[in-house]
């Protein structure tokens, strides 16, 4: 091993505090060394022979470092280019995702829309969302009225799923634009938290960028939602103060677009659904791997950590014990929140649409409401069934992993 | 000394559940 060169892949170094965030932004996996690791991976870039490196290593911390047993776990990682040239892949972080990062749009023309100006600009939209909230109390979402605009249950449900889409659809544009303006590509997938399905932006190779410029990307989303909620807005109070005289249904349809996306942005603030105010969170407090972290802290105030995760926690870093500490209990109350409502409030929705639908399907495929049972059932539920199909992949691997 | 290297996560951006 000594004096060998190592021939490095195309690696990101980001120092940050007294450590530096390591990474492969072709794989997506990053990890964090202290600075001492950033000098003799800088060293190896250059060249330098590893017994160079140990002694640039060496004047720097003032003491021999290990730089065999360093090399031997950049090797593990997959971050020593075996001149094999094969095309790797990027590590799954959604059980259904693209397997290719998205370029895109290139930095320059996506910078203004992410700029002070355009941030003022996004502000602004949230804070007249809140005010006309406040100023005009009316025009708060009333779920039960504002949900159904037209008569018919059905129907109502048929148009709100496509704006629901669109509007979706856009959120994850926002983080795509702002990670391009930023330099860092992203790739689009499906996930499920507990027994919601959602849409996710893979945004890992944030870590190639420093601190500060992580924050566009995991807010871009919630930008685009400012954006779209306070244009609704407005229209109801152009409606409201007699500026605009549409037909009725077109405010109801207004209301029940305001209800979908102010829903839409409160949902980011359950933290504990892993959302993007989740992420915001961990840059904010400068964790590594908090979500983890929060698992073994969890089960280690319930007696439940094995000699191995003991050894896992005992390594963290101490912004992730510091945060794991209180975010844990965050994390259980959120758990045990959701699935109340899910008991309560979702199932009896659920198990309604499956007794409307058995009653249109007795009908037989001969009359019109036994197709129409059928397609409100099918996107009414579907999310719900996907979700459910993806838990029970993800257990059965762990059970077989174990087993 | 050894250098010590430490995980770090994934970073994901969600999206309301559409329904």
């Amino acid at each position: 091993m000594s004096g060998t060169t190592v021939p490095l892949r195309a690696l990101t170094l980001v120092p940050e505090g007294d450590e530096v965030v390591v990474g492969d932004p072709e794989t997506g996996t990053f990890v964090t060394v202290p600075a001492v690791g950033g000098v003799v991976i800088s060293a190896l870039r250059r060249g330098a022979t590893t017994d160079e490196a140990a002694a640039e290593a060496e004047a720097f911390a003032g003491e021999p470092v290990d730089v065999p047993a360093f090399v031997q776990v950049l090797t593990e990682l997959g971050f020593v280019d075996d001149r094999t040239g094969e095309e790797r892949e990027a590590v799954r972080t959604a059980p259904i995702q693209f397997r290719r990062w998205m370029g895109g749009v290139s930095q320059r023309p996506a910078r203004p829309f992410f700029g002070p100006v355009a941030w003022t600009v996004y502000a602004a939209c949230a804070l007249f969302s809140a005010g006309v909230f406040v100023v005009s109390p009316s025009l708060f979402p009333q779920p039960a009225r504002d949900a159904f605009p037209l008569g018919d249950i059905g129907l109502s449900a048929l148009l709100l799923a496509p704006f629901a889409l669109a509007s979706t659809a856009l959120h994850e544009c926002g983080h795509w634009l702002a990670a391009c303006a930023a330099g860092v590509r992203s790739r689009f997938g499906i996930d499920r938290r507990m027994m919601l399905l959602v849409f996710e932006t893979d945004l890992t190779q944030v870590w190639t960028v420093p601190r500060r410029q992580r924050y566009a990307p995991l807010l871009g989303g919630l930008a685009v939602d400012a954006v779209l909620l306070s244009l609704l807005l407005s229209g109801r109070l152009m409606v409201q103060a007699g500026l605009w005289t549409p037909p009725p249904t077109v405010d109801a349809l207004l209301a029940v677009w305001v209800y979908v996306k102010l829903t839409g942005m409160l949902w980011q603030c359950m933290i504990f659904l892993r959302t993007d105010l989740y992420a915001v969170l961990v840059n904010a407090l400068g964790c590594r791997d908090l979500w983890r972290v929060k698992s073994l802290m969890l089960r280690q105030a319930f007696g439940r950590l094995s000699p191995g995760q003991a050894a896992e926690l005992a390594r963290a870093s101490a912004a992730d014990r510091r945060a794991g500490r209180w975010f844990r209990w965050v994390w259980l109350a959120g758990f045990v929140g959701v699935l109340g409502w899910f008991a309560f409030f979702l199932l009896p929705v659920i198990v309604t649409v499956l007794q409307w639908t058995a009653a249109g399907l007795a009908l037989g495929p001969l009359t019109g409401r036994f197709w129409y049972s059928l397609l409100c059932a099918a996107l009414l539920l579907s999310p719900q069934t996907l979700a459910a199909a993806l838990a029970v992949k993800e257990y059965a691997r762990r059970f077989r992993q174990r087993a | 000394m050894k250098i010590e290297v430490r995980k770090v996560e994934a970073v994901k951006a969600t999206a309301a559940p559409p329904v």
